[in-house]
Parts: structure tokens; sequence; C-alpha cells
């Protein structure tokens, strides 16, 4: 029972890693050849956020699905996959939304239904800009618009660092279970976890600052700069 | 012929205040070098380049690029460090530090973009690059999943592509198989013969009378222990051995194990 | 703490967006002028600390999200400016990349933690470890008193946010979302924020180079 228990939270940290490691930084959507791929960064940086103004500006639950149905569809031909498109952007907000509101729907059921569809279909378009956008040209639309250079560089660098934090985590999740073959007492098992974060902690320092050489190496001064095809 | 590019004099660095890395380093790179580091793991070599590519700056001492001192504030000037990152190139020896981007190619333009080249003469160069490295089919795959001889041909690269005039490089041969090994050689042997400086950071021998025409020992005292031309170096036994440096191999004949040291000869 | 898209009207994102350009703007030329080339890899990792830190959040019933930021720690280290930036970097991946936090109301998420929660947190640390010594355990007791002070201040304010929008964009009204939210935060997730803060300083103090880093 309680190794069941067990695996489900390990299995459940495994894929949330491999997710961050994969989709997010490697961004296998945003490189597909296609229709929101192929617009320019800048319409649909603007694009969509007049679309998520329009959105919380609507009181007609009718309106809001066709939005969001239209937001289906530009996914769709961008090649992205409806599962997990779904999966993306139902998962997380919306589903805290249906639970936060949870009262509202046997007080006033229309408003709250509102007021959860407003929400996902907001999330669907901002994700679906995600998706199909690389982030050195989102950075490169941020910077146009006229946010500072320190902002548009530490969002690059941290969008990288969340990736190596992954690893790490990843690589110290197996290093402890391979070290710690079976069950292991609790106080023991606290002091394994707090070493090897301690050890996350320095090694995400060393690495990081060697990968900060390497890129002042090459001259980066902060800016985004996106090769023009 | 005596065209001095690095002059290093009396150059300490010290980790934190506690570990010692360099000792009263100092010396003398002319244009057209071809330089090998040599020395045993933790002698310094790796700390040495980052100086030369003032990624930080010696504790003592000073060092000059082209006869102008170099120094953090120095860098401030966003043209004058433009200038020097256009002119001198550093090869991690860790090449997933350097193989930073999402996509091999992203990685390979990282650098000329960052340095402002015409986004023409990028794609040109892009394209000669992978055809000579032979890593065109690598360009959309994420370096993460590329093997290290794949990576440090990308890594190569992403310097190579600013077409610098020094080029720095630390263990560039650790870990590769022979047949990488020797493309990488003949490609920094080619950059060579198109006037531009080599150094190179090893402890590998073998490769040592292919990347060098002088050497320079560093020990563990973090100061320079020999210096000198290839020949007079390789040929240096006693110098060899003291410094960790000499090999020595064993094997088996008639049951038994059987150790001799052998030279590498140059060439 | 994190607002999302539709829960708040255009106006009101507008005046958050209003208030906080100017505080960005400040942020980030005290920013610059100060922080040497060398720390700039520190800003990011802040963000990205404070990105995993704020992972696990629990949504709360008449509210929003709960969870932990982790500003007041970046703010004893790298400044309350620098700390600033950090936390609405973390913010803006966390609304484009998940949809956590809505890109019109990144202007009031900003506004609640990266300014109010940080500037308040750093201010109370201040002033409880005045004049102590940089390894003493008055400062520990500081940063975890001003993370705890910092985040309630965030997340009552993020609760009279929402209730204020009764009837347009919110179901609920000022009196449970104020309640909730600040409720949680004073049981539940300003003490994770003092323990957090409180186990990383203590932690920080024994090692060199690394405690008061400060950019500004």
């Amino acid at each position: 029972m309680k190794s069941k228990h067990h695996n489900f939270i390990q299995r459940t940290i495994i894929n949330f890693l491999e997710f961050f490691k994969n989709s997010l930084f490697f961004e296998e959507h945003a490189l597909r050849e296609s229709f929101m791929q192929n617009l320019s960064p800048h319409i649909k940086f603007l694009g969509i956020f007049l679309i998520v103004l329009l959105t919380i500006l609507m009181k007609n639950i009718l309106a809001i699905a066709v939005l969001y149905l239209i937001c289906l569809l530009f996914a769709l031909t961008s090649r992205i996959e409806i599962g997990y498109f779904l999966k993306r952007t139902c998962f997380f907000v919306p589903i805290f939304a249906v639970f936060i509101a949870l009262p509202a729907f046997f007080a006033d059921f229309n408003f709250a239904l509102v007021f959860v569809a407003r929400i996902l279909t907001c999330v669907s378009w901002v994700i679906l800009l995600a998706l199909t956008t690389s982030h050195t040209k989102l950075l490169n639309a941020l910077r146009c618009l006229g946010i500072p250079q320190i902002f548009v560089m530490t969002i690059g660098m941290c969008y990288r660092y969340i990736f190596l934090f992954a690893e790490v985590i990843e690589n110290t999740y197996f290093a402890i279970k391979s070290r710690v073959g079976g069950r292991v007492h609790y106080k023991h098992g606290q002091y394994i976890a707090s070493w090897n974060i301690a050890q996350l902690w320095n090694k995400s320092l060393e690495l990081n600052k060697q990968v900060y050489e390497a890129m002042l190496s090459r001259g980066y001064t902060g800016e985004p700069k996106v090769l023009n095809e | 012929m005596n065209n001095p590019i690095f002059e290093l004099e009396n150059v300490s660095f010290t980790y934190l205040g506690k570990y010692p890395a360099l000792n009263s380093i100092s010396l003398r790179f002319n244009k057209g070098d071809k330089v090998a580091l040599l020395g045993a793991n933790g002698t310094g070599k790796s700390t040495l380049l980052h100086i030369l590519d003032a990624l930080f700056f010696p504790d003592k001492g000073r060092i000059s690029f082209c006869g102008k001192d170099l120094h953090e504030k120095l860098f401030d000037d966003e043209k004058f460090s433009r200038g020097f990152r256009k002119r001198v190139g550093l090869v991690f020896q860790n090449p997933d530090v350097q193989l930073f981007c999402p996509t091999v190619k992203e990685d390979i333009v990282f650098g000329p973009l960052q340095l402002g080249f015409a986004h023409d003469e990028i794609k040109k160069r892009l394209d000669d690059l992978t055809e000579v490295l032979d890593i065109k089919d690598l360009l959309n795959r994420q370096p993460h999943q590329l093997s290290v001889g794949e990576k440090k041909k990308v890594s190569l690269a992403s310097v190579l592509i600013i077409e610098p005039e020094v080029l720095l490089l630390d263990e560039p041969t650790a870990g590769l198989d022979p047949a990488t090994s020797r493309h990488l050689l003949d490609l920094i042997d080619e950059f060579h013969a198109r006037g531009k400086t080599v150094i190179t950071a090893t402890h590998d021998l073998h490769i040592v009378p292919e990347l060098a025409e002088k050497i320079y020992i560093l020990n563990r005292e973090r100061t320079v222990a020999g210096a000198g031309s290839c020949e007079e170096i390789l040929e240096d036994r006693e110098l060899l051995k003291e410094n960790n440096l000499a090999h020595i191999h064993k094997h088996r004949h008639d049951g038994s194990w059987h150790k001799h040291p052998h030279q590498h000869p140059p060439i | 703490m994190h607002i999302p898209d539709g829960y708040l009207g255009p106006a009101s994102c507008g005046v958050f967006y209003a208030v906080m350009v100017p505080i960005w703007a400040l942020a980030s030329k005290i920013v610059k002028k100060t922080l040497k080339a060398k720390q700039v890899p520190m800003l990011a990792i802040g963000a990205a600390f404070s990105f995993i830190v704020m992972l696990f959040d629990i949504p709360v019933l008449g509210g929003s999200t709960a969870h932990a930021t982790g500003a007041v720690l970046i703010a004893v280290l790298l400044g309350p400016w620098a700390s600033c930036i950090c936390i609405t970097v973390t913010l803006i991946i966390q609304a484009f990349l998940f949809g956590d936090g809505g890109i019109t109301a990144l202007g009031a998420n900003s506004f609640n933690m990266a300014f109010v929660e940080v500037f308040s947190g750093y201010y109370i640390y201040r002033l409880v470890s005045f004049r102590s010594s940089l390894k003493s355990g008055r400062r520990v007791l500081a940063a975890g008193i001003g993370a705890y002070i910092g985040i309630t201040i965030a997340a009552f304010l993020t609760g009279l946010e929402l209730g204020l929008q009764k009837g347009s964009h919110s179901p609920y009204g000022i009196k449970e979302s104020v309640l909730v939210m600040t409720g949680v935060s004073i049981f539940a997730f300003g003490l994770i924020e003092a323990g957090v803060t409180v186990m990383a300083v203590k932690y920080l103090q024994g090692r060199e180079g690394y405690f008061e880093i400060k950019t500004s």
C-alpha cells in the first residue's frame, strides 16, 4: 500500500521533471513549421494580449466559448496535439479555478461558469503563444516593447536555469535512490535529503557561474538576438 | 616575428581567497604561436586560459593583450569588450557549459549574433562550418542529446564561427574517439595555418606534437616548471616524470605484468 | 496569491500596471548601476529559486492560491530592488509558460509580490536586525519575521483586490476573500515562508561569500 503511494509520487516527480526538460526548454512545438509558428512574434504577442483583454470584458458564456474554440482551432492548425494542449491548459489553473469557485456554483451557477470559462480561455491563448514562439523571439518582442534590458536578460537566463535546476533535481533524486537501496529511517532520510539539497545548490551555483562565463566569452551583453530567417 | 599578443607578468590568482590556482606566472605568447600548456590535473591550466580570455582577472600581477593592460573596468566599455571577444575565443573543457541554447544551430550562431555580425554573413559561415565539421544534420537537435564527440565539435564550431585571432582550447580531445580526435586536430592545424594563434591546455602527450611548437609546463606549485620547444620538452623524461606527465604502460607478458615508460617522440 | 486573467477588471489591471511601470524602471536603473558583471547570474538564480518555491501552491477556497515566495529572502541577499526584479521575472515566466497568473493581472501580481511583499518584509528585517552582526541569530530571526509579515500583507492585499471585484469578476465579496487569504497566510503559508527563509539564512550565514551580496 505504502510503496504504491511512494511510486506514484516518484513517477509524478519524474514526469514533471521530464516535462520541464523536454517540452518546455527544447521548444519542439515552436520549431514546427506551421500556422502560428510562422506569424511574427510581435503580431502574436499584441494580438493575443488584445484577445485576452477582450475575454475579460465578456459576460456572455457563448461568446467566451467561441473564443475558446477558435483558440483550439489555431492550436490544431499549428500542429499541436489536442491532448497535449488540453493537458497543458486545463491541468493547473482552471482546475484550481473550479475548486475556488465551487461554492459560487451553488449560489449563482451562470456567474461561476462564466468565471471559470474566462480563466480557461485566457490561459489557453497565452499558452498557445508560448508553445508556438521560441523564447528568444518572445524576449526580442518584449525588448522591442521597451522592457528594460536587465529584465529581458534575467528572464532569458532564468529560463535556462530552471531547466538546469530540473536536471540537477532529477540527478540528485537518482543519486539518492541509488544510495538508499531499501528502507531508511526517516531521520537519516531527512539528513540525506537536506545534504543533497545543499549539494544541489552548490552544484547549480558552480555550473551556472561557468555557463555565464561561457556566454560572456562569446560576447553576451544581455540583449536577446535572433537570426532572421 | 616577435609580435607579443599576450604578456603575463607575475600573475597570481586564488579562488575565494583560499585556494591558490596560479603562482606568479610570467609568460609571453606571440602572434602566430602554437603553444601547449602542459600540466597534470589541478595545475591551473584552465584558470590560466580563463584569465587569457578575460573572464576573470589576476589578483596580483598584470596581463596585457596587444600591449593593453587588461582589467575589469576596461570591459565596461562595450566597444572594447566586443572587440576583444571577437578576437579571442575559448573552447571550454566541458561542452555542456558551452552549449546552453535549445538547439545546436542557436548555440553556434549565438556568438556572432551577440557580436553584431550581419545575418547574411552568419548564415554563410554557418553553412561552411557545418559542412567542414560534418554536423549539418545536427542543427535542429538538442545539444543535450548529442554524444561527447558531437558536443565537442559543436562547441568548437560555436567559437570558430567568430573567426577569432586567438584560439584557446581547454582539453580539446578529452573523451574523444581516435577518428573524431583526428578530425578536430586537422581543423585546428588548418586554423593555425591561416596565421592564427593557438594556445592549448592539455595533459595528453599524444596530441601535443601536432598542437604545439612551444610548450610550457605547469606544476603542482602552480608555477611554470619548464619552457621550451616541443622537441626539448618531450625528450626530457625527468621533467615529464616530475610533473606526472610521463606515460607508464603496464601489460602482460607470459603470465606476469610488466611496466615500462614510453615516449612520445616529436614529429 | 497569483491572480489569473479574468479575476480583475481591465480598469483595475490598468491601474496596477500604471503603478508598477515607474517602480520597474527605477529598479532597473538602480540594480544596473550597482550590479557587477559577475553578479548578474545571481538575479537569474534568485528568480529560478523563487519559481521553484512558488510551484508548491494550493488553491484557496474563496481566494486564489497560497504559496511561499522567497521574496524577502532574496531581498535580504540581493537587496529589495533586485528582489523586485527577480519576483517580477518569475511572475512573467509563470504567466507566459503556465498561465499561472494572468498577463493582464501581471501588474497587480507584481504589485503584491514583487513590491509590497519585498519592501515591507525587507524594511521590517532591517528594523529588527538593526546593527546586529551579519552572523548573529538576530539576523536570522529578523529575516523570518520580515518574511512572515511581508507575505501576510501581500496575501491581505490580494484578498482585498479580489473582493473589490465582487459582482463583476469575482464570485466572492471582500469579507470572505480577505479573511480567507490572510487567514491562510497567518496560519499556514506565512509560517512556511518564514521557515524556509530562516533555514536558508542560517545555512548561508555559515558559508563564505554568499550572505548579503547586496546589489543596492
